[in-house]
């Protein structure tokens, strides 16, 4: 015989009748029944055991079965309270205290069926009389109590219970007393291969099971063999932490950005209307500033506004600028003074154009938000990926072209463009994705050209290309999301299961 | 976001041809008209805020026939004379000032027709109309009404008619206040009127009431299955707007058939406008302009011949500075076309999204990236190799969970939203301690020991900042286990500040009360205050549902690396 067992594997087998019988998993004492079917199934891979499974019922005291165990059977505390006389009036027994109300149906129902009892009418409503056979049987053990006693005391399996007592658990079932539960058992016996090999067991003591720094030192491990493993046994995976799959992808993108020569911006999530809105030439009645879709704040009230460019806004808005017709609307200052939580990272372009020089180019992966209902769909938190290329020599085709590269870089092979529409930019265009899984066209976005009417008034003269471009969409693409908030759950497991966005 | 459905039936009779539907979907979607469904006759298309124009099949289809050739060019309406008066008086001006009017005559009606009527009418309401309260339509029977028409504002008391009913109900004489409360398109845009001491009203010369806008229109004026011609009216508080929805209407209503009248409002100055008035807009478009901005070389013939295709007008193609100038006439229903880039975008469209050379701009910069950006993915690093998972929670949290959840004084200033949709949603976090109890109290079904980290911003009300409030970047790092003590934490901090080189690190007896006091420390670098770690206080962990210790430390990782640039 090879002596490829484990130490545990030849503990177990050595703890089964030698006989061939079955032992359940619970009562191998040397090992928890955990350790005990994992040993067990590798010895049934080798043919040297036999597993067998079977459902049994296991009968369990329901609370109210344990009340009654306790305090004994209603019909019976009833009888033992009948006076010497024989006999007693159904006003008493409760006027007493000694039957509720609500028992009284049942415990006539059981005198009567038991036989214990019989009943006539009185003055005082209903006369209870006790028969001999019901004086008798309530001063003794009932069977139902009986086994009812021994549920308590171990696990008692409806399979084997004697059959003339099988009626008693019915009985009891039917007063609530006991209820049943479906348990899986687990049997382990020797298979004649087992048996066979069983006496020849023994560990030998020229086997290396584990190698340890002793055996090292003292060479002892030339003298002896190693035990061979099974190695396509099953083994536990471990745990591995790492960045959230958003931060895969957001720093991923970072990358990319990077090494196209991007510098990388940031700006506050407290933001003026001013730079998340009119600075992008969105007029003050834009749906998009309503109440519905934006989150104003309640603290802090008010922002400050940029005086270099409060004037230059407001032309822009009110008459025009490079020849733009504007919106034709008065343009207030206040308005622009509330803060909102930013809406867009495009704010953060804003305030970037402002500071700038061409040529620049600038992006961030940063949060934004909108007062929007959370479901699968739709989040009232995101991340957006925005960028900005400002030059005098960029046009649309530069647009594109930046926006496919990108895409192809995050893996998606198939980008197409679609005209869109944004108050701030002129192209507009929506990028979408061929998902092949899904067989249609994903929208990741919005970008296009800023309008002049956002440009001049900051001070820049030459086009600006710029994109608003999601993060969560294509994690989940790549992912296989459905459901946007599975992101933002943060289940400990998932995130150190999941696979690594490459 | 505007949806409309239509019969696609129906517009193929408007467009005068069929096209597979598929080829349709195509050509929709590649004009910036995406299809969202269809559904055998039925198709549901988006239309851009941009495009009110589009709001209606009639409208759709007159820029499909003009896209595929079919009738390009500026389309033009014959407009007659109605000879119809309106007189505007003063008591309008503080509520409702502007007007404008037109009669549709011999209109065709059938259900279509009928559904576009009304579902252009929603929809430009809904739209730039902005809920009725800037501009509002008002369509009646014309053979009911006797000019000319007077426009008023009356006290409400003083204002009777019977508004419109529906299919359902039908409505006896009600006072204006009475319809804002008891008729169910007055409890809707009751918060329009509701403000004003007088509510404007439209009568005839007979004294008979046409509508009281924007409210309702009258029983009397209704359109009926006899009726042939329309009158119309726009109302709202922006002349620009009204004339351009006014526009949109009618020239819907002649793309059936519909001959046109103008009508003549005259305001109380005196100054007498007659509309609609469907004289193009003249535009003059660079082509150097195009084509340094498309990145394309498309010549000024090819530019005027896509404007045609976009419904434009040109007029002439002459040249100046050098470049040649294209003279065009904007249709009078667009209402979007404020500056040339407008007529650059729809020759991009014309000429086809999908034809683009795509080019990688040849801007030489040096990239450079973010310092607190570098710093966070260090720190990230470092903590992922002592086995801590890294998570990512909302910035928006709870005012209750952040102060009492926490065990902090409930008087503490922070970043507040004021117009909140959700009770759990309501204030920024100024500490990320709330959003890692919160991962942990949400996997408790996971096994033990659990360790996590944030780095993420949180924001405080400050007034020294532009915007009211500072943004800061924040790092906390929790363990929690049936064990997780004070020394846990605090170890992991120790190495973590040797990583990063940062020495001159002091812990001092804290009294943050979200710890078990006795079991907290203020962290202190370079005798700055950077942060707080210890054992969570068990009221603490009750209060967000976790019956696990959990040890926890937060630093301010974005002053941190301030001060370690200042020296």
């Amino acid at each position: 015989m090879e002596t490829e067992l484990h130490p545990q594997e030849i503990k177990l087998m050595k703890a089964l009748p030698k006989n061939g019988e079955r032992i359940s998993t619970d009562n191998i004492r040397i090992f928890d029944s955990v350790t005990a079917e994992r040993v067990a199934y590798w010895l049934s891979q080798k043919e040297l055991v036999k597993i067998d499974e079977e459902t049994k019922t296991l009968l369990k005291l329901t609370d109210e079965g344990r009340i009654v165990l306790e305090n004994g059977f209603i019909e019976k505390s009833l009888l033992k309270n009948i006076p010497e006389s024989g006999r007693i009036d159904l006003e008493t027994l409760i006027s007493k205290g000694i039957i509720k109300k609500n028992q009284v149906n049942i415990a006539l129902a059981w005198l009567k069926k038991r036989g214990w009892a019989i009943f006539e009418k009185g003055e005082r409503g209903l006369i209870i009389t006790a028969t001999e056979k019901g004086l008798a049987e309530s001063e003794s053990e009932l069977a139902e109590e009986k086994l009812m006693k021994k549920l308590s005391e171990s696990e008692i399996y409806l399979e084997d219970i004697p059959h003339n007592e099988k009626k008693y658990v019915d009985i009891l079932k039917k007063r609530n007393i006991l209820k049943t539960e479906k348990i899986k058992k687990r049997y382990i016996s020797l298979t004649e291969k087992g048996i066979e090999i069983l006496p020849k067991l023994t560990q030998s003591a020229d086997t290396i099971n584990v190698l340890t720094s002793d055996l090292i030192r003292t060479g002892e491990w030339k003298k002896r063999k190693f035990r061979h493993y099974k190695v396509d046994d099953r083994v536990e995976p471990i745990k591995i932490a790492k960045k959230h799959p958003l931060r895969q992808m957001a720093e991923k993108i970072r990358k990319i950005f990077l090494e196209m020569g991007f510098t990388e911006a940031r700006g506050p999530l407290v933001e003026s209307s001013f730079w998340c809105f009119d600075a992008l030439y969105q007029p003050q009645d834009h749906p998009a500033r309503d109440l519905a879709d934006t989150f104003y704040m309640k603290r802090p009230k008010k922002a400050s506004l940029p005086e270099k460019y409060i004037q230059a806004v407001r032309e822009a808005h009110e008459r025009g600028v490079d020849g733009s017709t504007g919106w034709g609307y008065k343009w207030c200052s206040e308005f622009a003074a509330k803060p909102v939580l930013r809406t867009h990272t495009t704010a953060v372009s804003a305030r970037y154009l402002a500071k700038i020089k061409p040529p620049a180019k600038i992006f961030l992966i940063d949060r934004a938000f909108r007062n929007e209902a959370i479901d699968y769909k739709h989040l009232m938190e995101f991340h957006q990926v925005e960028g900005i290329v400002v030059d005098e020599s960029v046009s649309f085709t530069d647009l594109l072209g930046m926006l496919e590269e990108f895409y192809n870089k995050l893996g998606f092979d198939r980008v197409r463009f679609r005209p869109a529409y944004f108050p701030y930019t002129e192209m507009s265009v929506e990028p979408e994705v061929w998902m092949e899984s899904k067989k249609q066209w994903v929208e990741l976005g919005g970008s296009g050209i800023f309008r002049p009417e956002v440009t001049k008034p900051l001070g820049i003269n030459c086009p600006v290309l710029a994109w608003g471009l999601s993060l969560e969409r294509p994690v989940m693409l790549l992912m296989g999301i459905d459901d946007i908030r599975t992101l933002y759950k943060n289940n400990i497991k998932w995130l150190q299961d999941s696979e690594v966005i490459i | 976001m505007a949806v409309i459905t239509f019969s696609l039936s129906d517009f193929y009779t408007l467009l005068g041809k069929e096209i597979p539907l598929q080829e349709l979907e195509d050509i929709l979607t590649m004009m910036g008209v995406p299809v969202e469904n269809t559904n055998d006759d039925e198709i549901e298309v988006e239309i851009f805020p941009n495009r009110p124009d589009l709001l209606s099949v009639e409208g759709l289809a007159r820029a499909v026939r003009s896209f595929t050739g079919i009738e390009p060019g500026l389309k033009r309406y014959n407009l007659g004379d109605s000879g119809v008066k309106i007189f505007v008086e003063e008591s309008t001006k503080r509520i409702r000032p502007y007007i404008v009017c037109a009669v549709a005559r011999h209109v065709v009606f059938n259900d279509k027709s009928i559904a576009s009527i009304m579902q252009i009418q929603e929809k430009l309401h809904a739209t730039i109309g902005r809920k009725r309260r800037k501009a509002a339509i008002g369509i009646y029977d014309f053979d009911t009404i006797k000019p000319p028409i007077v426009y008023k504002a009356l006290e409400p008391n003083m204002i009777e008619f019977v508004p419109l009913g529906d299919a359902n109900v039908e409505y006896g004489y009600m006072s204006g206040r009475e319809i804002l409360i008891k008729h169910p398109k007055g409890r809707e845009y009751a918060y329009i009127l509701e403000p004003l001491d007088k509510y404007p009203l439209l009568v005839d010369s007979s004294s008979l009431v046409l509508s009281m806008p924007p409210i309702i229109n009258s029983e009397n004026t209704k359109v009926s299955e006899s009726t042939k011609h329309l009158f119309i009216d726009i109302t709202g508080t922006d002349m620009k707007t009204i004339k351009q929805i006014l526009n949109i209407i009618v020239t819907m209503l002649a793309e059936r058939g519909a001959k046109i009248e103008t009508t003549t409002v005259i305001y109380p100055d005196g100054k007498k406008i007659v509309v609609p008035d469907f004289t193009p807009a003249k535009l003059e478009l660079k082509t150097d302009y195009t084509k340094k901005l498309l990145g394309i070389s498309i010549d000024a013939e090819h530019q005027a011949k896509i404007l045609k295709k976009m419904g434009y007008g040109i007029n002439s193609i002459g040249s100046r500075d050098n470049t040649a100038i294209i003279s065009v006439s904007v249709p009078a229903y667009r209402t979007d076309i404020m500056h040339m880039i407008d007529l650059v975008e729809d020759i991009a469209i014309g000429y086809g999204y999908d034809r683009f050379d795509k080019t990688i701009p040849a801007v030489a910069t040096v990239g450079k990236p973010l310092k607190i950006e570098e710093y966070c993915e260090k720190t990230r690093e470092i903590l992922i190799g002592a086995g801590f998972s890294e998570v990512m929670n909302f910035i928006i949290s709870n005012k209750e969970k952040l102060l009492k959840g926490l065990r902090r004084d409930e008087s503490i200033k922070l970043a507040e939203i004021d117009n909140y949709n959700s009770p759990d949603y309501t204030t920024l976090r100024d500490t990320l301690i709330i959003s890692i109890l919160d991962t942990f109290s949400v996997n408790k079904l996971n096994p033990y020991p659990q360790k996590i980290f944030e780095i993420g911003d949180t924001v405080v009300p400050d007034s020294s900042e532009e915007t009211g409030a500072k943004t800061r970047r924040k790092l906390c790092i929790g363990i929690s286990n049936q064990q997780a003590t004070f020394s846990d934490i605090k170890s992991v901090f120790v190495s973590l500040f040797s990583n990063l080189g940062i020495k001159d690190v002091r812990y001092c007896e804290g009294f943050y009360p979200a710890f078990i006091k006795g079991r907290c420390a203020y962290i202190y670098i370079n005798d700055k205050s950077v942060g707080v770690m210890g054992e969570i206080h068990p009221e603490v962990l009750t209060n967000i549902g976790l019956d696990m210790p959990v040890a926890l430390g937060e630093i301010d990782i974005e002053g941190i690396l301030l001060w370690s640039e200042r020296g």
